[in-house]
Formats: C-alpha cells, structure tokens, sequence
C-alpha cells in the first residue's frame, strides 16, 4: 500500500492514495503549494464562521461559538504564518541554504487541509446546535451531555487534528530536507513555541474575548 | 581497480587505479546527475521533467552533494594510504639494499 516505485534516478515515484493524502508534498511544493494551502485556509475560515468553530492558536479548534465570518480566516493566516516563519527562522540554522522560504510556507500553509474537513463537520445544524449547547453549559457551570452527533464530529477533529499535524511534520522534512529524532524533536520544539506564539498573538490582535469565541459574534 | 583493457587493441594494463567519484555512485546517482546536466542544471526543469515537487528534486541534489562529498574524502584517504604505504616500501627497500652490503 505504501510502496515506492522507483523509475528513474530515484525520483519519479508512484503516487499512490496513501502519498497524496499523507505527503502529497514530493508532487506540490513552492508556489503551487501556496496557492492551494492559501485557498483552503481561507475557505476553512468561511466553513469555521459557519460551523461556529475558533481555530484561536496553532492547534486549536473549538466548536460551538457564534463567530463573525473574518475571524476563523485571520486566525487560520495568523497560525500559518507564524509557524511558518518559525520554520523559516529553525531552517537558517539547521537546513541547507539551498532551502527556499516559499517552499517551508507553501508546504505549511497546504499542510492545514485537514482543518477544512474538521470544520465542515461542524457545520451540520444537529452537530452546531450540540457543540453550541456543551460551550453553553459550560459557561453556566453546569452539566451537559454531548449528543451523538457532536461526538462522532468530534472524533472526526480529532483524527484531522492527527493528520494535520503529520502533515505539519512532512511538510517541514521535505521542504527542509530534514530527517531522524533530531528533526522531529526540533519540529516539535517549533509547534509548542508556534502554540505559545499564536495563541499570544491572536489574543493581542483580536482581544482577549473575541479570541476565546465567548463573545466573538457578528 | 586492478585492471584497464583498450576493446579495440586488446592491450590490458594491470595497476592499482582509483575510479572516479562520479563511477562510484549508484546507477540511479549517475542517472540523476547525467538528468542534472541535461537540464542545464534547472532544479524546476528536473522537477518538471519527473513530475516531482521541487523541494524533492533539491533535496535528492543535496543527498547527492553530501554522497560525492563523503566519496571524495573515502578517496582522499585511500590516497594518502597508498602514498604512505609507497612511502614504506621504498623505506624497506632501502633498507635491505643497506642490509645486502654487510
């Protein structure tokens, strides 16, 4: 299933499902990369407003907020591009020079595809409404029980969650010609910093309130 | 390498020959740095031409690089042993050319 065929010069190799749903970044990279990850940050902002979803820091997704339809798309950018710049900045002294910035921020920006399916899953009246009502009885202190369809979304966010961050990872090792426990230790050293950063960031930019989803409504 | 035959004369030479970094690498090393210089040394030509991201065919030159620069330094020191051990030889010639006299 997740065999390499080799056919020329060690390069040319065989796409299968399995490659382009978890490093699809050996056939799209650089610009082309930009273009489609930049696409699918914004149309999962749009999803998230509509699915009452707060992407408020690198890793984070939390359903069942009212949110203007700007806000997911500048917290969605804002996560991109710090982390990204991370990357960028971790490249200069770990990664050959040959290694181009459109190439860490394309792969990047691609690699939160997965938050569009999260969101759109969120979307569902019977999922919005349950999500709604845990963040609801949450603020009041009191007890809910989540109904079957939040769960079963949740899940799903879960396991995109996952997948993004594998991405997140083969994006950072192709891009950055980067292999072995090192490169995955310094790449989890880059997220935690981006979660801290973002998470900041996004507080600073949009108020404390509003980047909590408590009361970030439009 | 111990041997070097000419296919038209038949004439064969026997020696202790070093092959070139390039001879070394792997066919598929040979085929890409062959690839390489056929496209002008255009990573996005490389790329364009297997159907490939260019980030994979960078980092496939910079494997490479890293390849050829590990062969250079293997041959570096295969010489200098073979000039050491030279080096020995004509000492322990000497020496017995010394020895003969008494």
């Amino acid at each position: 299933m997740h065999q390499e065929t080799t056919t020329s010069a060690g390069l040319q190799r065989e796409m299968t499902a399995v490659r382009w749903l978890f490093n699809p970044f050996v056939r799209i990279g650089g610009e082309q990369a930009l273009a489609i990850g930049l696409s699918v940050i914004a149309v999962s902002g749009l999803v998230a407003a509509a699915g009452g979803v707060h992407f408020d820091g690198l890793l984070d997704f939390h359903p069942g907020y009212s949110v203007s339809f700007w806000v997911p798309v500048v917290e969605g950018l804002v996560n991109w591009s710090v982390i990204s710049a991370l990357l960028v900045l971790v490249s200069l002294f770990i990664a050959p020079r040959t290694v181009r910035v459109v190439d860490i921020a394309g792969t990047q920006a691609l690699a939160r595809f997965p938050l569009l399916l999260a969101a759109l899953a969120c979307v569902p009246a019977p999922v919005r409404d349950g999500n709604a009502e845990l963040v609801a009885a949450a603020v009041e202190g009191r007890m809910a029980t989540p109904t079957t369809a939040s769960l079963v979304a949740g899940l799903l966010v879960v396991a995109c969650a996952i997948w993004m961050v594998w991405l997140m990872w083969k994006a950072f090792a192709v891009s950055c010609n980067q292999r072995g426990a090192r490169a995955v230790a310094i790449f989890v050293a880059a997220v935690i910093a981006g979660e801290l950063a973002t998470k900041f960031l996004l507080i600073q930019m949009l108020g404390r309130l509003v980047a909590t989803g408590v009361q970030g409504q439009g | 390498m111990a041997q070097l035959a000419c296919p038209d004369c038949g004439t064969t030479v026997q020696g202790d020959y070093l092959l070139p970094a390039l001879s070394r690498l792997g066919s598929e090393d040979q085929q890409f740095a062959l690839a390489f210089i056929r496209c002008s040394g255009s990573l996005k030509e490389m790329a364009r031409l297997y159907g490939v991201s260019y980030p994979t065919v960078r980092n496939r030159l910079d494997d490479l690089i890293a390849r050829l620069n590990r062969l250079a330094e293997t041959q570096e020191m295969e010489a200098a042993d073979d000039a050491a051990g030279a080096r020995g030889d004509r000492a322990g010639g000497a020496t017995d050319a010394s020895g003969d006299d008494d």
